[in-house]
This record gives C-alpha cells, structure tokens and sequence, in this order.
C-alpha cells in the first residue's frame, strides 16, 4: 500500500507506510480505514491541510529516517525526558528559526513526539545560559513589560536564584 | 535582526519601536558594521532577519509573518511551555522576563512543581538532568531566606497577570504549585516562627495534588487538617507527629482525602493510629478514597533514621512459659497492623485491586497477617514489594514447660513468607526483604519462589537461633546465594547486605568471600552493593566479571581497606575521607570500563575517562539507583 500525504499547498509526497506511521495522526487515521498492508494496490491520499510543501517533505525525510527506530514509550516519560537530542536529529533541525518552528508545529499537528522532543529541546537549547536581553535579541523579541512590572516579577521569584 | 541590535547597543539606548524605524534594510545595517559576521550567532540571527524584513517582499509563503514581530510568537501556548520544561530553574527565570507570552508559561515552569532541599547543587545538575526526569521538571529550594520569600510570593497574584484582552486576571502563584515535596528543611530552619510561615502559605496551595514530607521535622496533624481541597490530593507521603495524639478525632481530617492513589505514612507509632487513619478515609461507606491506590507505604518506625528498638531475636518465638516467666507482657507486641487494615477493607467491603507498590516496615507479622495481605489486596497486581525491618513472631500454643529450641523449632508453623508466596505474586519484579524470624530462615524459599526478579534488595539477618536450622552461617549464605543466582537472567540491580543482631544495636555481619565470588554468574547486573570488606582483595576480580556493571557500592567502614592510621590528621580536609579510598575505586574503574559511579563507604566517585571523581551531595540519586525503595527521589 503507497500513502501519499498532501500538504496544504497541494504538493502530494508519496511515502510506504512504514515512514507516514511516525505520525500517530496518520498511524491513527489508517487504523481508522481498517487496511491490511498485504493489498498493494491500493494507494490512499491523506490530505494535511496545516503544513506547507517544504515543511513536510523535511518532516517525512525525518520521518523515512527514523522509520526503524524505537522510541522510548511515550509513557515512560522518564527515559523520553532525559535523552539528550541525537546527533543525526540536531544536524537534521540545523535550519533557520522559522523552519524551525514550522518543523515543530508540523510535528505537534502530526503527532510526532520524538521530532517534537527534540525540536522543543533545540530551542531550549538556544535559551540555555542567556540574559532576558540576549534571549530577546536571540528571537528578536520585543520586550512588553514596564519597568515596575519587572522588578517586580525579579523580586517575586527570586527564591528559584538559590543555587 | 542581529544587525540592528548590534547597531543598538553601539548607539545610545533608544526604545526599540524607534530603533526599528531607524533602520530599514539589512543591507544599510551591514555596510555600517561590515563586521558583524564574524559573530558567532550570525547564522541565526541572519535567517531571523530575513524572515522578519522579507514579507513584505513575497507575502504569498509567510503571510502570516507580517502579524507577529517575531516569528517564535507563532508557536501556541503549549509548544512554549514545553520548551520552557526543557528549561533548568535558572533559565527559566531569564525566560521569564522575556516577555508576556513567555512569562505565562515560565511561571508554569518555574511554579508546579517545588522541592525543598538543602542538599541540591547546581554543580550536579549534569547528572541529575540526565538521569532525573524531575531534575528539569522541579524547582529547587535550598535555604531558608528562598524558603521564606517563596512563602511570601505564593500568597501574592502574579505580576503579569493581564491576559490579552486587558482583563486583570489575578491568579495567584500559589495555584500552580501542584507538587510539593520537602526532602529535609533548611539549615536554621526556625520551627516556631518559620513554620508558621510555611503553614500559612501551604493554606492556599489550593490545587496541590502531591505532598511529599519527608523531615526529621514532623508534620503534624493540626497541619494535615490545613491543607486546603484535599479531594484534590492524589499523593500524600509523609512523617507524622503522632507522638502526642490521644484521642481518635484528632484523625477526622482524613475523611476529607477522597481521591488518593499514592498514600505513605511514616512513623505510625502504633497499629491504633493506622486504624484510625483508615477508618477515617472509608468514612460513611465512601470507599472510593483509597480503593484507587496504587502505592501504600506504612512504616511504624522509621527504620533508616532514630532509635528504634527491635524485639530481640530470642523473643520472636513466644509460648505460654516463655510468656509467664520474661519480663514481658503480649501486649508490648504489636500485632495488629495488617489485621486492622483488614478489617477496616472487609467491612467496608473492597479489596485494594490497584495496588502496585506495597511497603512495610518495622511492622510485626504472624502466619495470618499473609493470607490477610491476598484476602485485602489483589497481590496480582502488585510490581514492588518491601519488606523493610518487617519481624515474624511466632506464638506456639500449649506449651507450658520449657523445651529445647530444637524442640520448638520443629512446632513453627509455615509462616507468613511461605503463605505470601512468589509464585501467587507473579508480577513482581522488584523486591526488598530484610526479614527477621527466629529458629529459621524462609527468606531464600522465599526468594526462589518469584518467577522473574529483576531488582533485588536482601538484607540478611543472623542470630545464633537459626542454628537451629542452619549448620552454619556459610551454609545460610549458600542458601541466598543460590535463591538469588535463579534470577541471574533477569536480575539487573542487586544490593546484599548482612546484619546480626545485638543487644543495643545492628552489626554489618562478613560475608564469606568465596560465597560473594559466586555472584559474578549475574551478567545482567547493573547495580550491585555488596560488603567491601568481604570482598577484600577480590573486589576487582568479581567485578571485572560483571560486563554491564554500572554502579557499584562497597558499603561498610572498611570498605576501602583497613584505616591507616598514619593517615589520621586532626582537621580534616573537605575531601580527605574520599582520597584515602580512591585508590579502589580508580582499580575498579580500570578492570571494568562500563562502571560509571563507584561509592566506597560513604564517598561517591563518577568515573570520567577512567578517572574517579569525587562527587558530593548526590547521596540520595544514587541511593534510588542502588537499592530498591520507592519515592526516594520523590518519583511516584
């Protein structure tokens, strides 16, 4: 059986089973159809209407990537939380920001929790060890507190300051 | 967008709308500071640029762009706060005055889960962070002026509190502490005037879900009382004052806990007051508050900290002339911990059929209390079981005159072990026994009896009673060491401990070195503690045989070799304790190269590039990687 999954562009990306079943949306949507993978004929068009070309045929090269893998149990948080982001997935998110971000968002929509993990752990990457300014400059980010209001969000949490 | 920062901070500061007129194109920018990318960040900052100038340019592929002034808005709300968890406490705060958006989720962050512990360190936030997934989840508290302030905030609303629309929202940081957990309160931590503080600022915890006390201080019932919706609560662990509680209202408040899954109670006292305490939760047929849980933990001591006293091994097997002629009355027994709750389930008419973590310790059993344990819970359910400091007493009918102690020995009945069964507890993989009986030993059987252990925990315990059915105490030794090898291909974590009893307190007894040799057949183990005086000098040759050995402990005060005395200075450096026995564990380090963390008595080295470090102030982490014992870290 071939899939071939539509981005909301229209640009049709055909892909085996194995790989469009790193998503749980599209895991979920087959089961849904009840199809045995013995029938390869049959050729089945999911339409994603929320991630653009480009987007998705990155996710789907992470996806053909991975399609072998076995990810620790979305349950486990445990072992999910504590791995570090392979290799081969940080070179694979080294993309501009907004990529980036769409790449997560795509992720989110298809359900892809490990692509997801590592994105979100990217970013947090980025965050690590900065000031608020340099966080801000960063993501280019404006800041909309008022002066009063942050001294008074410094005051307030200083107890997480204990080192 | 770097570039217009970087011109920003060459000029004078200017708010950052005007600065953003000033400068039009990138390209003007660049010609200004042709230096700029030689910057490190450039690559991100450059594609942040274009994507920030470029909509207007081709609006049809990032239409939406023109919206936001930075495209890392676009991410929903809970994208951002799972970044945000990805974030250390410290972060998190530089996060949280970023800006609005960023703020929501950075208090989310910073605010649901808290823990009070005065020996967390940051410098050992690498290896809590890669073993711990609370480590980035959690909050840490560690002296008493955060402690304090911490108190004073949780009572106020949040600074930013406006949502989008404008509309005050006054939420206070107390609703989104969800879990608080004091591992021990701070140095100099004042009982009578802080407590109060900390008492009043727990009142508005108002959707705690998890509580977690695990002080040498106390938390007494009159707090219990206080805390506010305790239906919320799912997890309540904690130590107890019951030490002055006289009379059976003073537990009314438990009535109020209706949706517990995780319940811990340390230093019960007395079986009474555990009586009480269930009573209470099934009050007026409402089973439903504590037919859910999964975990129950009961202590009547605390047999790692305090003075307790055992019953003496002499006394554990009792008759009528035993009873009459001791100084003793059958009422300094403690019989009836398993039977209350027994009682307290049939007559409410449920059985515990969630139950998957069973604790007890320093309780005394009796033959029946085992057949009670199946009648009240689903022991099918069950994963972990501990038996800590848990002592068997055996009362044997009709017997009027004195005989022999092989004489009684042969009248013991088949005992609690024997009726609790490894093969009916078919889903345990984890199991701590430190077990006293006298006459006998049905630890090992009952060892045996589990189809597949995968973490073991054995605390041996000798008396000279067991002579009368043991040859000898090698022979005993033989007898564990067997049990334990039929789990050799499932077992991955292995602690095996020795005690015998004496008259004011508990000796580490010596294993016999050829005994422990034996267990170089578990090539599956991870996680071993042994005696290291036993082992001495063969430490090395047993644990080069373990391929998958990744900690290792050595417990016991000879555990890095005899003390020499040359050795001893008057002060004591910080480290000296550990470099007099970091000889051992750099040997180790070099026989086996899998062994990440070796513990020598009481110091802890991680092996870095076949260097032993010393690491302080991670006792309590490594302590839930060696032995088995729930909650230590505070997981449920």
């Amino acid at each position: 059986m071939s899939i071939s999954i539509i981005s909301s562009d229209g640009e049709p990306f055909k892909v085996e089973r194995k790989v469009a079943e790193r998503s749980v949306l599209i895991k979920n949507m087959l089961g849904d159809l009840g199809n045995d993978d013995d029938d390869d004929d049959e050729s089945f068009e999911v339409p994603i209407p929320n991630v653009r070309g480009s987007v998705l045929q990155k996710i789907l090269e992470w996806c053909e990537h991975h399609k072998d893998t076995a990810f620790p149990d979305d349950e486990d948080d445990d072992s999910r939380k504590s791995a570090p982001v392979e290799e081969w997935d940080r070179e694979f998110l080294r993309v501009d920001q907004e990529m980036l971000y769409e790449i997560i968002l795509g992720a989110n929509y298809l359900n892809i929790r490990p692509l997801l993990d590592a994105g979100c752990k990217v970013v947090a990457e980025m965050i690590r060890g900065k000031t608020p300014e340099e966080i801000r400059r960063t993501f280019n980010i404006v800041n909309d507190f008022s002066p009063e209001e942050e001294a008074a969000i410094k005051r307030e949490n200083e107890w997480a300051e204990d080192r | 967008m770097s570039y217009k920062f970087e011109y920003q901070r060459s000029t004078h500061r200017k708010p950052i709308q005007a600065q953003q007129e000033l400068i039009t194109s990138t390209d003007q920018v660049s010609n200004i500071l042709p230096f700029v990318s030689s910057l490190s960040n450039r690559s991100d900052n450059e594609i942040e640029g274009r994507h920030s100038c470029i909509p207007r340019t081709i609006p049809e592929s990032t239409s939406q762009m023109s919206v936001y002034p930075s495209s890392i808005d676009k991410l929903p709300f809970e994208i951002r706060l799972l970044i945000a968890n990805e974030l250390s406490q410290y972060d998190t705060l530089s996060l949280m005055l970023v800006n609005r958006a960023f703020y929501q989720v950075a208090v989310i962050r910073l605010y649901t889960e808290i823990i009070v512990d005065p020996s967390y360190s940051y410098f050992n936030m690498d290896i809590l962070s890669a073993h711990l997934s609370t480590a980035y989840r959690a909050s840490y508290i560690k002296t008493r002026y955060s402690l304090k302030t911490f108190c004073k905030t949780v009572e106020k609303a949040t600074s930013a509190g406006t949502s989008e629309k404008g509309i005050e929202k006054c939420t206070q940081y107390a609703s989104y502490v969800n879990s608080l957990q004091v591992i021990e309160l701070p140095d100099s931590f004042d009982i009578h005037t802080d407590f109060t503080v900390l008492m009043r600022s727990m009142l508005k915890l108002a959707n705690l879900r998890s509580l977690y006390w695990g002080s040498q201080t106390e938390l007494t019932l009159r707090m219990i009382d206080r805390i506010p919706n305790k239906a919320n609560l799912k997890s309540l662990r904690m130590r107890v004052d019951l030490k002055a509680v006289r009379s059976p209202s003073a537990f009314e408040s438990f009535a109020q806990f209706n949706n517990l899954e995780h319940l811990s109670l340390v230093q019960l006292l007395k079986s009474r007051n555990l009586k009480y305490i269930f009573l209470n939760l099934v009050k007026d047929g409402n089973v439903q508050s504590i037919y859910k849980l999964e975990s129950l933990q009961l202590s009547m001591h605390d047999s790692l900290h305090g003075f307790n006293k055992n019953i003496p091994s002499s006394m554990l097997v009792l008759t009528q002339f035993i009873i009459e002629n001791e100084q003793m009355k059958m009422t300094d027994y403690d019989l009836d911990t398993i039977k209350y709750m027994y009682e307290v389930c049939s007559q409410a008419d449920f059985i515990l059929k969630y139950l998957k973590v069973l604790s007890l310790d320093s309780v005394l059993v009796s033959c029946k209390d085992a057949s009670r344990l199946h009648q009240m819970c689903d022991m099918k359910q069950l994963h972990q079981l501990e038996l800590k400091n848990v002592s068997e007493i055996q009362h044997i009918p009709g017997v009027n005159v004195p005989i022999s102690m092989n004489d009684l020995a042969r009248r013991l009945d088949v005992g609690f072990l024997k009726i609790l069964d490894g093969r009916q507890l078919e889903n345990v993989t984890r199991l701590r026994i430190d077990y006293r009986e006298g006459l006998r030993d049905s630890v090992p059987a009952f060892i045996e009896s589990f189809n597949r252990l995968e973490e073991l925990d054995v605390t041996i315990r000798w008396n000279l009673t067991k002579l009368c059915s043991v040859d000898s105490w090698v022979t005993l030794c033989n007898a564990y060491i067997t049990a334990i090898l039929k789990h050799s291909g499932t077992l991955r974590k292995l602690s095996l401990e020795a005690k015998e009893d004496s008259v004011f307190c508990e000796l580490d007894k010596q294993f016999d070195t050829a005994v422990l040799m034996k267990l170089s057949a578990l090539s599956n183990l991870e996680s071993l503690r042994v005696h290291g005086y036993s082992l001495q000098p063969y430490a090395t040759l047993l644990l080069s045989e373990l391929p998958k050995l990744k900690y290792v402990v050595l417990y016991g005060s000879s555990a890095g070799g005899a003390p020499h005395m040359g050795l001893q200075v008057v002060h004591n450096g910080v480290l000296d304790d550990w470099l007099r026995v970091r000889h051992v564990a750099s040997e180790i380090a070099s026989v086996n190269n899998n062994v990440e963390f070796i513990k020598i008595d009481k110091c802890l080295f991680q092996i870095k590039d076949s260097v032993a470090v010393p690491r302080d102030g991670l006792d309590r982490w490594f302590e839930s990687k060696v032995r088995v014992e729930m909650n230590k870290m505070g997981n449920n």
